[in-house]
């Protein structure tokens, strides 16, 4: 289990394709650079998700207190 | 509320906005060309500013709304970010708190307009679309070299005051939402997904003329003018239609011309007209919390995102995968409008729809 999870996370390194955003000036040409390691990753996905987990537990109670007004 | 009230805080508010993000920008970009660090670490410090500056405004956006301080919090963020202008030599500690002082302006500066005049998207549009522009100005900048703080500064700082000196709109307090709270969360999950999808296109789109100076100018003229006018038409004509046609237009003017920069320029401008329509939707669904509704509406645009960052992102190159994409996301937001229409939508909203 544990190591389904790991190869999942490097499947989707984090990579910013040069071109896009303009570093052409100072990254050596190439398709994408790798950015985050897997613990970059997890660490950012982690804050991201709990984020969404409280907006989600927010929406939840707002919509209690909007049916208790009935 | 007079006219003048609502001019000065638009103006006040707009010019801000362009301001904050250009100066983010510009500090994001003037470490780029300092060049004392690592590629790889630059990279990482954009994508830690753009969790930080997108991702967290939800909770900051709710701390608004419990303190009703949007004004104070547009202050607050606009006087972090030229904190963070004297820190580029700290370049992490630098892109932290520009991503904070930005989150907090935005949330600030997004509930203070909504609450302008509630249930119209025309002046939220007009508040998120000088962004574009300072980010476009902010590049430029930074990337120039010319970058120097103190003219930042200076601007933010009489911005920050001129917020505070302003008189403020009456942050809307809790009301009752008529129809049947059955249908709530499922208005709000199709919003935040036709969002979602739209960060995803937005910023998966591959347009290689962008790198002409001209032209880019241009399109980010497209992309204001697109915002701005957006929630001016939807006031007028009716959120679903502006929105939807807006949206049906783009699809095969982004999937199959963005070779051809004039095309995909109008497509673009189509493409932003549901921006100011999805955020004033959000907003009116979740009554007295305008900040933590303004706040999902970037939290979504980086979670739908996401992608792009990744080695997903190869599906930019497929012409029918965005077509069928902007697709999906006219059903999702022609159906979370027309639920919101049916089950809650505001007087305005549903007048608009029967004409």
């Amino acid at each position: 289990m544990k190591k389904s999870v790991l190869h999942l996370l490097c499947a989707l390194p984090i990579s910013i394709p040069i071109g896009q955003i303009g570093y052409a000036d100072v990254v050596p040409p190439g398709p994408t650079i790798f950015v985050l390691s897997v613990a970059g990753i997890v660490v950012l996905g982690v804050l991201v998700g709990i984020i969404v987990l409280v907006s989600i537990l927010v929406i939840r109670a707002i919509r209690k207190k909007q049916a208790s007004k009935d | 509320m007079s006219k003048t009230f609502i001019l000065s805080n638009i103006s006040v508010y707009s010019a801000a906005h362009a301001l904050v993000d250009a100066t983010c920008a510009a500090i994001l970009f003037a470490i780029v060309t300092l060049g004392r660090e690592e590629p790889q670490y630059l990279f990482q410090l954009i994508i830690i500013y753009n969790v930080i500056a997108f991702a967290t405004q939800p909770l900051f956006g709710l701390a608004v709304d419990i303190l009703k301080a949007p004004a104070y919090s547009a202050a607050l963020g606009i006087l972090l970010v030229a904190a963070s202008t004297l820190l580029i030599q700290v370049p992490l500690l630098a892109a932290i708190m520009a991503g904070i002082g930005n989150a907090l302006f935005h949330v600030g500066g997004g509930a203070v307009s909504l609450n302008l005049a509630p249930g119209k998207a025309a002046l939220p549009g007009i508040y998120v679309a000088p962004g574009a522009l300072g980010l476009m100005v902010g590049i430029w900048i930074g990337k120039s070299g010319q970058f120097i703080s103190w003219p930042f500064i200076l601007l933010l700082v009489v911005s920050a005051l001129s917020i505070l000196v302003i008189p403020r709109p009456e942050v809307t307090t809790h009301r009752k939402l008529p129809g049947n709270p059955k249908w709530f969360e499922t208005v709000i999950l199709l919003l935040l997904l036709s969002i979602a999808i739209r960060g995803l296109v937005g910023l998966g789109l591959d347009l290689p003329w962008k790198s002409n100076p001209t032209l880019l100018v241009i399109l980010t003229c497209a992309v204001v003018l697109g915002k701005a006018v957006g929630g001016i038409l939807g006031d007028r004509f009716g959120w679903i239609k502006v929105a939807t046609v807006g949206l049906v237009i783009s699809a095969p003017l982004l999937a199959f011309f963005s070779q051809i920069p004039a095309v995909a320029m109008i497509g673009v401008f189509f493409f932003n007209l549901t921006m100011p329509v999805t955020l004033t939707c959000l907003a009116d669904m979740l009554p007295g919390k305008s900040g933590f509704a303004f706040g999902l509406t970037t939290l979504a645009l980086i979670v739908g995102a996401w992608p792009v960052f990744t080695d997903l992102r190869a599906f930019a190159g497929n012409q029918w995968l965005i077509f069928t994409i902007i697709l999906v996301s006219v059903t999702v937001l022609y159906s979370g409008l027309k639920l919101y229409v049916r089950h809650f939508g505001n007087q305005n909203s549903i007048r608009q729809e029967r004409v």
